[in-house]
């Protein structure tokens, strides 16, 4: 016991005194470290004697694995599991984003932006980039606006995995999956069995509790229920203003409620969330955004070679702007709700054949402008019937070809088509090779359309080689090429910039990953990113950084029972909106969390060399849409389940 | 920020994770794919397959596709029989080799080659084990699932029926679902 108290100890000394002071990066070793050895493994040959009965009931150590990628896509996925979410401390969706291969986040005052394969400037992945829950497409239909942080759907504690998909997955999800899409799984009630309260608090005054119920019956039914509240008085950043140097951003309050009731095939799944918080120019005028959805789902097989899975949809987004004096107000947002079916046939040997049909209404997209004496409303509405069709069809052992295409036809009567076409080539075990190629179009945002009357359908064409190369079962390195070019691009962000049509934007990369897993239960990811955007005769685009690096690593402490991660962000220097270079930036986050019976514990400190960095987003602040990252600053959480 | 409270709470750790250090939870916990290849031994021993001519002379193969700590850990099981037969272990890389499988265990993450396996195999009579929910689906005879530390199995008679394999009552009785009753 003594022996585990001072392996714990040591380092965690250290880590109190990196908190306290400012930590050079030398620290970061942590010397001192224990990793102690796992317990004598009883052999297979004592095991396979044991009753089998009496099997069932042992509990099981898991091993260390490596996260295999869910979705069929031909790209280079990146993938955050739970139990990295716990590891590395992720508090929101825009924390994991940030981890992952060439992707990085800027923040304004109220939203999280997200960067990269083609796009950087804040809002330009708006109606570009979709967000799936389970399957579920959750950004609004107004702005097209996917949430990431506080104002976001789900508690981060609730995802099992995210996948992040880069590359247009129009052919699939339709065009707000223009170039990319982040594909979130949540857990399941028997994932908690029981009921799991928790409570954190950070730097900024940051409060958080949750409640979730999750449980797995006997007859099959099983049901997830959470509700979390969460508050924080923000911090103050200078301005360019001059009758406001300082400005108090990010006191934000939330509340979040989740469900999920699975039975049989069906699955029922409803999430709201409500993130009010004051403008920083004058905190009397409250913004909240409300977001909402509720679907219900059904899976089951028609046949032997005939699966179907039936979706029903609602969602509503509203954004609000009120002042106590009701001088004025502005709301925008609107409601959507649709039917997907798609039938999986695998009739033909070596084809399996995708094919489905969407109907989307979006009968409501809508603002409101009160001046105090008139509204100035707007209303539109759109309906969307979509075919999509796809074929995988193995060529042979080891060659596969995927081919389909998606059509979207609108009732004001554009119509867009996105097909795309891969081959996978596994020439021996552990070794994929994959060429795919693909061509998506985009309609406006109602948003966008209001700003820019009448742009021109942006297109994208997309190719991509990767290389997936296991070398052992603990060690993957992923490579890939890209060669993005976007036509008719269009800024859809007001705020000092152009709102036309762009183009093209030319985009080429390559990005590489490896990860490795040691005995000891050390874990490494790694990755490097570099991307070169051009658009001709005209400066690249803001928020575009050629190098972006990252490194995650996480180990052992006290044998299993504490854990440390450390994950490091490197992003290069890009130009801001007044066509200057904001420097590069490279930023350490550690966590420390431990697991012991049902209790659950972690703690944070993000940005822990202190760094003062800006990120681009928008014009909020300064005029040069430089908004100052977040200095040090610390987050504990702590959890029990009640079993 | 006030260096009191990150030694505070570096002490709260060290309290509730190594205070009451207890080994006696993990001392009894198996590893998993020790786990997986004793599951895999016992699906054996409770799968009855049809009588065969020369079945007497061969071995029983236990085809792996994938996991490479699952055949280490089945190299524990040298020596052993299954039916009779002496068990072989045989580390699948090529789909021409499946008919000389009794057992092919798909690892999770090859779901969707796993799913053409099946397919190759029409009716064989190859008992079809995975840890795959995709190859789960796409018709493996017996799924492994982890459920709260514990390893647990679900079984699709219908595919056993069309390999005509048969399933002792006794591992009916220990799934944790049932398909195709």
């Amino acid at each position: 016991m003594r022996l585990a108290f001072e392996a714990c100890c040591l380092p965690i000394k250290r880590l109190a005194r990196l908190m306290g002071r400012a930590a050079r990066w030398g620290a970061l070793a942590l010397p001192g470290l224990a990793v102690l050895p796992a317990a004598a493994d009883e052999g297979v040959a004592e095991i396979a004697d044991v009753p089998f009965e009496q099997l069932l009931q042992r509990e099981i150590v898991t091993a260390d694995k490596l996260a295999r990628q869910i979705s069929d896509a031909p790209s280079a996925v990146s993938i955050v599991t739970a139990e990295e979410i716990r590891t590395f401390g992720y508090r929101t969706l825009s924390d994991i984003l940030d981890s992952m291969r060439g992707l990085s986040m800027s923040h304004a005052s109220d939203y999280g932006y997200l960067s990269g394969r083609g796009y950087g400037n804040a809002g330009s992945y708006s109606g570009r980039i979709t967000l799936l829950i389970d399957g579920y497409r959750a950004p609004d239909n107004y702005y097209g606006q996917t949430y990431f942080g506080n104002d976001g759907l789900l508690d981060v504690e609730l995802i099992e995995r995210v996948e992040y998909i880069p590359g247009s997955g129009s052919s699939s999800y339709g065009d707000s999956a223009f170039l990319g899409v982040i594909n979130v799984v949540t857990k399941q009630g028997r994932d908690f069995g029981g009921v799991q309260a928790s409570t954190a608090f950070g730097s900024h005054g940051l409060r958080k509790n949750r409640l979730t119920f999750g449980q797995q019956f006997d007859n099959g039914l099983d049901v997830l229920l959470s509700v979390s509240a969460l508050e924080t008085k923000g911090r103050l950043v200078a301005t360019d203003s001059p009758a406001f140097p300082t400005v108090r951003v990010e006191n934000e309050k939330n509340n979040r409620y989740f469900l999920k009731a699975a039975y049989g095939g069906w699955t029922f799944e409803s999430a709201w969330v409500d993130r009010p918080m004051p403008f920083p120019f004058d905190p009397q005028e409250i913004d909240a955004d409300r977001n909402s959805f509720a679907r219900l789902k059904y899976d089951g097989d028609i046949a032997a070679s005939l699966k179907t899975s039936v979706d029903l949809y609602y969602g509503h987004y509203r954004y609000e702007s009120r002042v106590p004096d009701g001088a004025w107000s502005y709301t925008s947002g609107g409601s959507w709700r649709g039917v997907d079916a798609k039938l999986v046939g695998t009739w033909f040997d070596r084809h399996t054949l995708v094919l489905g049909s969407e109907y989307r209404d979006d009968f409501k997209q809508a603002d409101d402008y009160f001046d105090g004496v008139d509204h100035f409303k707007t209303k539109v509405s759109r309906r969307t019937q979509s075919f999509y069709a796809y074929d995988d069809i193995a060529l042979s052992d080891k060659l596969q070809l995927n081919i389909g295409g998606r059509q979207d036809s609108r009732n004001n009567g554009s119509s867009t088509f996105s097909p795309r076409g891969a081959l996978v080539y596994a020439p021996v075990y552990g070794t994929t090779l994959k060429l795919s190629a693909g061509e998506a179009h985009r309609q406006q945002t109602p948003y966008s359309e209001i700003l820019a009357p009448n742009p021109r359908v942006e297109r994208v064409n997309t190719r991509e080689l990767v290389w997936e190369q296991m070398l052992g079962p603990k060690t993957r390195l992923i490579g890939s090429l890209y060669q993005y070019r976007i036509d008719n691009f269009l800024y859809n962000f007001s705020g000092g910039w152009v709102d036309g049509n762009y183009g093209p934007v030319n985009s080429k990369g390559a990005e590489i990953e490896l990860e490795h897993l040691w005995s000891n239960g050390v874990r490494l990811r790694t990755s490097y990113a570099h991307q070169d955007t051009r658009i001709p005769n005209q400066p690249p685009p803001a928020n575009m950084a050629r190098h972006t690096a990252k490194l995650n690593l996480s180990l052992p402490l006290a044998g299993d029972r504490l854990r440390a991660g450390l994950g490091l962000r490197y992003l290069g220097r890009r130009l801001d909106d007044a066509g200057g270079y904001e420097p590069g930036y490279l930023v350490g986050d550690l966590t420390v969390s431990g697991e012991w019976q049902n209790w659950f514990a972690s703690l944070s400190v993000r940005n822990l060399g202190g760094t003062g960095y800006n990120e681009i987003s928008y014009t909020n602040v300064t005029a040069r849409s430089a908004y100052p990252g977040e200095q040090r600053n610390f987050w504990f959480q702590l959890g029990y389940t009640f079993k | 920020m006030k260096p009191r409270l990150p030694l505070f709470l570096a002490w709260l750790f060290c309290f509730v994770f190594t205070a009451k250090a207890n080994a006696d939870d993990w001392a009894r916990a198996v590893p998993e794919y020790t786990m997986k290849a004793a599951y895999l031994y016992n699906f054996a021993q409770l799968t009855e397959w049809p009588a065969q001519p020369s079945a007497q002379e061969e071995a029983f193969n236990l085809c792996v596709y994938g996991q490479d700590e699952l055949i280490a850990a089945l190299e524990g099981l040298r020596g052993r029989t299954v039916s009779k037969r002496p068990l072989r272990v045989l580390r699948l890389t090529d789909m021409a080799e499946l008919r000389q499988c009794h057992l092919l265990y798909v690892a999770d993450g090859e779901g969707a080659r796993g799913g053409r396996m099946f397919d190759a195999l029409k009716g064989d009579p190859v008992l079809t084990v995975t840890d795959d929910p995709r190859a789960g689906r796409a018709g493996a005879m017996l799924t492994l699932t982890t459920d709260d530390r514990h390893l647990a199995f679900e079984v699709n008679l219908d595919a056993a029926r069309r390999a005509q394999l048969k399933f002792s009552s006794k591992l009916l009785r220990l799934a944790k679902r049932v398909m195709g009753e």
